[in-house]
């Protein structure tokens, strides 16, 4: 194999700031936004998907598979991974470790009861985790993050004591549809309220990321959300990026967990 | 051929999405909620006073030449203020909605506020065009809790201010939403102002043939799905001699596509009060909302 991608897509639907706040209760025209994810863009991905025959993971709080188990339970049947993504896209670096480990307990909790599910993958959701969070993870069962910024293939995590963590797929923001496309008005993003981008542009940008990483034997992951890159017109973006990763020979296409199983098995730690 | 794809909506015979071409004419009122101060700028408020001085016109040109019926929402205080021009466009066949009365806020008013300047920008409307509206568009502020069954109350039989979906959906009390998404808005493209800042980053205006580029994609997309595309333009920001073009060529490309019904709102919503009215099930954005409040009740 040439090159590792591990497409992945976080399923936020209407978690994040505006639920941790409380501002969303009284602000139904974000929520609908939000919501528009699981209910009408994911479904219209995963066809997409099938048709490509791609695997992806999806990265989604618990809060979205309580309420749209159904649609959650088609990702699995469709052959995809489910990661953890908090429960209501919690930012880590603000909660205590033991907020943290409540999180991740309740998210553990959901996986299994509804969908009998011990997911391995964490991403983090908005903004940074704090310096205990990586260690943490490991208590839930999780072997590999895709949280960081900072390279372009998977590393290990280290504990305090120098000892071998998780695995990092990292991502970058390069390849995060929130940069090029995301917008709305109240609350603002992004915060200068940015213009959306012409879609042709953002086929190429991303094309082009994957043909370096493809280049230059990487690991490629991505930081999408089907509430702004499945609106119906944007889908095409994501078809073109799929046929041109079809279009490449000896790609392999995996779950961060399979990519995470692999790097661990190459990289025997010597004791 | 009865569209059924995959929104399950049925739409008329032969047609297999829709489209809608809406105008929202606020003549100020938006900008000047956000920057009341606009009013004693007349550099800057002229950006917004064009719409009313030369927008309107061009854009109802554009819409005769392509012979198209739009549907506008329109304020109260606007209505009261440019009545002439608002009936000459109702007597060219378009339509107007209401926006409210002058960009109040309805979450910061008590129901009864709400609904006596909900009566209010229709009857001006009513007085303006000879028609009675039919649907009203949320100017700003949050949407409150049964707002829907306070549309009704006022005589409103449908909405297009929320999003969740791109077929219409209906709300508890049967008012129809017909959502809307803000990438086919011209504003977050075109509007611009150095102080104060509009948009707040200053950000470049974008590209028109890449907005353009961008409109049809969706537009052609809206058709393969089976949506309910809702283009929304501001006289102020596309009925502009460099961007009018923009929006020609738009029409053109949604015109060539015979198997589109292109309707007003009103038209959109009656059918679908018609065929397509059923409760939304337990997935649906708006019975999630449902519960999200009933889990949260006594939180912040």
């Amino acid at each position: 194999m040439e090159c590792a991608v591990a497409l992945a897509f976080d399923l936020d639907g209407p978690t994040g700031d505006a639920m941790l706040d409380g501002s969303l209760r009284r602000n139904l025209r974000y929520f609908t936004e939000g919501a528009y994810g699981p209910w009408r863009a994911l479904p219209r991905l995963l066809d997409l998907l099938k048709a490509h025959s791609l695997k992806a993971t999806f990265f989604t709080p618990t809060w979205v598979v309580q309420h749209w188990t159904g649609q959650c339970e088609r990702i699995l049947r469709d052959g995809h991974e489910l990661a953890y993504h908090g429960h209501r896209h919690e930012i880590f670096k603000d909660c205590s470790l033991s907020e943290q480990r409540e999180i991740m307990g309740k998210s553990r909790d959901y996986f299994a009861s509804l969908l009998g599910v011990r997911p391995l993958g964490f991403r983090t959701p908005s903004g940074d985790w704090s310096d205990e969070t990586a260690s943490m993870l490991a208590e839930f069962g999780v072997i590999y993050s895709s949280s960081m910024r900072g390279d372009d293939r998977p590393y290990f995590h280290r504990h305090a004591d120098g000892a071998r963590g998780l695995v990092e797929i990292p991502a970058r923001w390069d390849v995060d549809d929130y940069t090029a496309l995301a917008y709305f008005e109240d609350p603002d993003f992004p915060t200068g309220l940015d213009r959306i981008s012409d879609y042709r542009l953002v086929e190429r940008n991303w094309r082009q990321e994957f043909r370096g990483y493809y280049r230059d034997g990487l690991c490629w992951t991505t930081i999408f959300h089907p509430k702004v890159v499945a609106k119906p017109g944007r889908l095409h973006i994501l078809e073109a990026l799929f046929q041109d990763i079809r279009g490449h020979e000896n790609v392999w296409v995996a779950h961060g967990a399979e990519i995470a199983r692999w790097w661990i098995a190459q990289n025997v730690e010597e004791s | 051929m009865t569209g059924t794809l995959s929104t399950g909506i049925e739409w008329p015979a032969g047609k297999r999405a829709a489209a809608i071409v809406s105008v929202i004419f606020d003549d100020g009122l938006d900008a000047i909620a956000k920057a009341p101060d606009l009013a004693h700028r007349a550099k800057s408020y002229s950006v917004w006073l064009y719409g009313a001085r030369r927008g309107v016109e061009r854009l109802c040109r554009a819409f005769e030449d392509a012979r198209i019926q739009t549907s506008w929402f329109i304020p109260g205080r606007v209505v009261e203020r440019h009545r002439d021009l608002i009936g000459a466009v109702a007597a060219a066949g378009h339509e107007s909605e209401s926006h409210g009365w002058g960009f109040e806020r309805h979450d910061a008013l008590s129901r009864a506020e709400s609904l006596a300047l909900l009566c209010r920008s229709r009857q001006v409307l009513e007085a303006a065009t000879g028609r009675s509206p039919t649907g009203f568009r949320l100017p700003i502020g949050g949407w409150p809790d049964q707002f829907d069954i306070v549309l009704r109350e006022a005589g409103f039989l449908w909405s297009a201010s929320l999003n969740g979906d791109d077929v219409p959906y209906l709300h508890p009390s049967s008012l129809l939403e017909i959502p809307v998404h803000v990438e086919l808005e011209d504003r977050p493209y075109f509007q611009f102002n150095f102080t104060p800042a509009f948009p707040k980053g200053q950000s470049r205006i974008a590209s028109y043939d890449g907005v353009l580029s961008n409109w049809i994609a969706e537009f052609d997309a809206y058709r393969k799905f089976g949506g309910c595309f809702v283009l929304q333009l501001r006289p102020e920001m596309t009925g502009t001699p460099g961007r009018i073009g923009l929006v020609e060529a738009l029409l053109s490309h949604i015109q060539s596509r015979s198997d589109v019904w292109i309707a007003t709102a009103a038209e959109i919503a009656a059918w679908h009060l018609t065929h397509n009215a059923r409760a939304p099930g337990p997935d649906h954005p708006l019975s999630v909302f449902a519960s999200y409040q009933r889990e949260t009740r006594g939180e912040r």
